[in-house]
């Protein structure tokens, strides 16, 4: 009676250290519960950050600002070819004005040259028109020779005049030549400067787009993970309110049987010993169950919260990857771009001033020759008046020398040749000014095209979606980094704050104890040193010199135990066979 | 949200605190009664298995007051037998989850009710 109520309040002695093991097991859950809180939290908030990174990537570098940049790098390119061909064609324009003026020069010398030849046929004619008896004659000769002689003055004067104006015009083109082609290079120079810019920011921009279209699958692939893991230990923390509820129905049938045993009444004591061994059964049973199902959830949880933490850093480098920071930068290379594409438009505004002062330059040059063109009408009223005295130096009645008047002729008809030929050099002449005056229209529409005028604001627009989404991303990435470190640390308590296993292991060793007590209790042995599972016992016990006798009495006998010769006297070794 | 058990308390409260969704839970079905009939919740989720007076009591009690008669019920609970399927059934509930609950899919059907009793 007195050993079966000693047993019935060891079997609740028992029954309360399983309950403080099921109940630290209650702690731990709960415990991970709260980390799971917020776990959850920084894990979800870190896989939408990384959406959200990918989305302003999207929207920024997207297909329409490709689509720009590449009009763009083609509208430049275009540009810096016509500006080669404006050059050629205004060289060769202008070298073909050069070398009309240069044959015009050619005739104003002759031209010049036989004015003073009839100067000098006119001198001869009046020595040879002197006659002794014709006074009337004389005097009508002299206002002849006068009139041709201020005739031949007048065109000279007037060839001298055409003269200094032809060579100052060919010295102007000459020059002007100069400058058009310096002006064009320089003009190439900042469009090429400009292309540089456009060409890498369409890389940039390309590898951007594919760095998305590549590490999006990869994102998604890292939160569908990231969803696995939750939903598992989700399931798992689930189970410890199914284990518990299964365990409180398995305890009734564990209290009815102790109350039982600690029943006063001898009759409800009948069988002590079946029903102890049915308490035996049912609380190991219980025990194994519950502590199986724990430590398979604990693993479980704790597993899944270390993947959710290494998924979470993948999905944080992923990202890093992706705005690819480099430590050396002081400047985020996509920034660099966004500053480039902003100061695009000063060598684009200085290529269109070349362009307009080359124009201003065709301008003159088309004025100069224009003025030129009118000023060479040829004077008819000269002609006319030449051939008047011409006519008259032949009247027979002057009796001047005939060859000289052949000759006097002759030198008179190649100058109005030499004009003719002027004449048709100045028609020449005037194609050529259309012709300038077209390259410089074309010159001038192309500069001032709408094109070129929204050219600014698509590079501004680019280059501050550029800004913006670094800078977003900066801020993402930041707020991320600060939610990764916090998930460490969760990760960190979560598994720290497991105490089920130390628990465990205290509990159970006073249980063991205790079921051995019940032993003695129940078969009056006394417990043997074997039965004893303190560790600090076990450790005292299985010593080198303990192995060794008993090795020594397995092999040789009673004999063998006190041969020590073999041994260490080191009893901190531990050995276990 | 009425489980005598804190850790399933604490995970659902969790999950769809997340989803913008507030929670109030009661640990046993004698307070859950008084706060029902004071807050009038949109949705309830009842553990079936609890001390004293148990979830399939709770459930007759409320389809027996008129005033919260309608609010619906999400049963949330690890005997997943026929048995109490069958009376669960019978007593009106709009749906039941064995645990350990599909959580993604129990949070879904919340939205819906909720959006739908809105």
């Amino acid at each position: 009676m007195k050993k079966i109520k000693e047993i019935s309040e060891q079997f609740t002695v028992i029954d309360s250290l399983i309950v403080e093991i099921l109940n630290c097991a209650a702690e731990d859950f709960l415990g991970l519960n709260e980390r799971f809180k917020e776990a959850y939290a920084k894990s979800t908030s870190i896989s939408a950050n990384a959406e959200e990174v990918f989305a302003v990537y999207a929207s920024s570098y997207t297909s329409e600002s490709l689509l720009n940049l590449k009009l763009l790098f083609k509208k430049f390119s275009q540009a810096k070819k016509e500006t080669n061909k404006y050059a050629d064609s205004i060289v060769k324009s202008i070298d073909e004005v050069y070398d009309i003026l240069d044959s015009i020069d050619l005739h104003s010398k002759n031209i010049n040259q036989n004015l003073l030849t009839l100067k000098f046929l006119l001198a001869n004619l009046k020595i040879t028109g002197i006659e002794s008896n014709s006074v009337g004659t004389t005097k009508e000769k002299d206002e002849l020779f006068i009139e041709f002689n201020r005739l031949v003055n007048k065109s000279k004067l007037a060839e001298l005049e055409l003269a200094k104006s032809l060579h100052g015009n060919m010295k102007f083109l000459r020059e002007g030549v100069d400058r058009v082609k310096k002006n064009m290079r320089n003009a190439n120079q900042p469009i090429g400067i400009a292309i540089e810019i456009i060409n890498e920011s369409i890389l940039v921009f390309s590898e951007k787009q594919q760095d998305l279209s590549l590490n999006l699958p990869k994102l998604q692939e890292h939160n569908a993970k990231l969803r696995d893991s939750i939903d598992s230990i989700i399931t798992n923390l689930q189970y410890h309110d199914i284990i518990r509820q299964k365990i409180e129905h398995v305890q009734v049938s564990h209290k009815e049987i102790l109350n039982n045993l600690s029943s006063e009444d001898e009759s409800e004591q009948k069988n002590y010993l079946n029903q102890i061994a049915e308490l035996v059964n049912i609380q190991s049973a219980l025990l194994v169950r519950a502590n199986k199902e724990y430590q398979r959830a604990i693993e479980q949880i704790i597993d899944k919260f270390k993947i959710i933490g290494s998924i979470a850093q993948n999905i944080l480098n992923q990202c890093r990857d992706l705005k690819r920071i480099q430590e050396s930068d002081t400047e985020q290379p996509f920034t660099n771009v966004a500053h480039k594409l902003t100061n695009t438009t000063l060598p684009v505004s200085k290529y269109l001033s070349l362009l307009a002062r080359v124009n201003n330059l065709l301008q003159s040059i088309r004025h100069n020759v224009s003025l030129m063109v009118e000023a060479s009408a040829i004077d008819d009223d000269a002609n006319r008046f030449g051939e008047l005295l011409l006519k008259r130096i032949k009247q027979p009645e002057l009796m001047l020398q005939s060859n000289l008047i052949q000759q006097i002729e002759t030198v008179t008809f190649d100058i109005i040749t030499s004009r003719s030929q002027i004449g048709t050099l100045y028609m020449h002449l005037e194609s050529k000014i259309s012709d300038i005056e077209r390259l410089s229209e074309l010159i001038s529409e192309n500069t001032k095209s709408q094109e070129w005028e929204s050219i600014p604001t698509t590079l501004k627009e680019i280059a501050s979606n550029l800004l913006e989404c670094d800078e977003k991303v900066s801020i993402l990435l930041k707020e991320k980094f600060q939610a990764s470190n916090d998930l460490g640390d969760i990760i960190h308590r979560a598994v720290s704050q497991v105490k089920y296993y130390e628990v465990f292991e205290l509990k159970i060793l006073d249980v063991i104890k205790l079921l051995n007590q019940i032993y003695s209790t129940l078969t009056g042995k006394e417990e043997s040193q074997f039965d004893r599972d303190d560790l600090e016992f076990m450790r005292k016990l299985y010593t080198m010199e303990s192995e060794h006798r008993i090795h020594n009495m397995v092999i040789k006998g009673n004999a063998g135990i006190n041969d020590l010769s073999e041994t260490d006297q080191d009893e901190s070794n531990i050995e276990f066979f | 949200m009425i489980d005598d058990s804190v850790t399933n308390q604490v995970l659902v409260e969790a999950l769809l605190d997340e989803e913008g969704i507030k929670v109030v839970t009661v640990s046993n079905a004698t307070d859950a009664f008084k706060l029902i009939e004071k807050e009038l919740p949109g949705l309830i989720l009842l553990d079936l298995l609890m001390p004293n007076v148990t979830g399939i009591d709770f459930l007759k009690s409320v389809k027996q007051d008129e005033r919260v008669s309608a609010i619906p019920i999400f049963i949330v609970t690890a005997a997943n037998t026929e048995f109490y399927r069958n009376q669960c059934e019978v007593l009106g509930v709009k749906d039941f989850f064995p645990k350990p609950v599909d959580i993604l899919l129990l949070v879904k059907r919340v939205k819906e009710v909720l959006l739908a009793g809105a």
